[in-house]
């Protein structure tokens, strides 16, 4: 005799802004997804690598799995109006093992398709994560790490406030870790 | 946006429930045990892709509306396993995403047991229940004989072969 019984899980906040529109992923974000992650021109600053199908909906699988086991996790980033996919962001404890040590403190990143490239996107959207992490988590430190090459990445980032911690490396590629305090947001 | 919750499955010996981020240290010392990975990529995982891992097989209950279950001793709580169903979007060829594909692996100190059997069982039973009428598929190398018995038990059919990661490996579906 089988006995079932249904465990909750944790639902991703919609975030909104004046253009965008943040929310959980869903299954039919794969191809859009997918067509980003593929894309030689996104990933030049992020690993380098593009990432095959497959590998595209594994990340789109655990990091909605993320929002269940630590309350954090990815957010779709669309266009308010139409639905148009734009990219991905959010904020992550990928156990990276990296060094310095960060897992246990709300990582944040992003990836956004070419055509969402030079807009402002990417700024109102990560600046729609901090708002949300203030307003609920209060943790009082954010990091991210980015390659050193990676201008516009480096932009956005300083434009929410955060700010250079460290030269380091991660899988053999040296990137700069950045951290925002929210103590010092305020005011 | 609702997350899909994880049914929490009660058999005679085994409970299966959804994952959470405190079967992280378990299963780090699972995936490191060589009898365990023998037949599923050979090789130790590394701490990182195990995390990756245990978030991904929550996650496809939220993308897929199925997905994996963490087995354990219902009276001890030690770890037994893990079983489900998913798509995992392989390049085989012929394809085989889009429906459900079957999947389990049980703890070198649980095997032996009849462990796999039960909670395969059970997960057919949920399947059938909360998913009527849905076919399911599996693909099983030609040397793991125990798998192929199990599968067969709760009514997969042979139904050729399909390559995968270069090798021609057995394929197995399941009408409702």
């Amino acid at each position: 005799m089988t006995n079932f019984t249904i465990e909750s899980a944790t639902p991703v906040p919609v975030l909104k802004t004046e253009r965008l529109l943040l929310r959980g992923a869903v299954a039919s974000d794969f191809e859009d997804s997918a067509a980003m992650w593929g894309d030689p021109e996104v990933v030049r600053h992020i690993g380098g690598q593009t990432r095959d199908r497959q590998d595209a909906w594994f990340t789109l699988c655990r990091m909605r799995g993320m929002w269940d086991l630590v309350g954090l996790g990815n957010w779709t980033v669309c266009d308010r109006m139409t639905g148009e996919f734009y990219g991905e962001i959010g904020l992550a404890d990928f156990m990276r093992g990296m060094t310095p040590d960060i897992s246990g403190v709300p990582e944040a990143g992003w990836a956004y398709a070419r055509h969402a490239h030079g807009r402002g996107i990417a700024t109102q959207a990560l600046q729609a994560v901090l708002d949300w992490s203030d307003q609920t988590r209060k943790s009082s430190r954010i990091v991210c790490i980015i390659d050193e090459d990676h201008i516009a990445s480096h932009r956005v980032a300083a434009k929410c406030g955060f700010q250079f911690v460290t030269n380091t490396e991660y899988r053999g590629s040296p990137v700069q870790l950045l951290e925002r305090n929210m103590t010092s947001q305020s005011g | 946006m609702t997350g899909t919750p994880v049914p929490t499955i009660l058999t005679r010996r085994l409970k299966l429930r959804g994952h959470e981020a405190s079967d992280f240290d378990t299963l780090k010392a699972i995936w490191s045990d060589p009898d365990i990975v023998r037949f599923i990529g050979g090789v130790a995982r590394p701490a990182t892709q195990v995390w990756t891992n245990l978030l991904r097989n929550r996650g496809l209950w939220d993308v897929l509306g199925y997905g994996y279950w963490l087995a354990e001793d219902r009276k001890t709580g030690q770890f037994v396993g893990e079983v489900g169903f998913a798509d995992f979007k392989r390049e085989t060829e012929p394809s085989i995403s889009g429906a459900p594909e079957c999947g389990w692996i049980i703890a070198p100190s649980a095997h032996g047991k009849g462990y796999a059997s039960e909670a395969v069982t059970a997960i057919h039973d949920w399947l059938d229940d909360a998913l009527s009428g849905q076919k399911s598929v599996c693909i099983i190398a030609h040397e793991n004989a125990p798998s192929i018995r199990i599968a067969e038990k709760v009514g997969y059919q042979p139904c050729g072969e399909v390559m995968f990661n270069g090798e021609l490996t057995r394929y197995f579906e399941r009408q409702p």
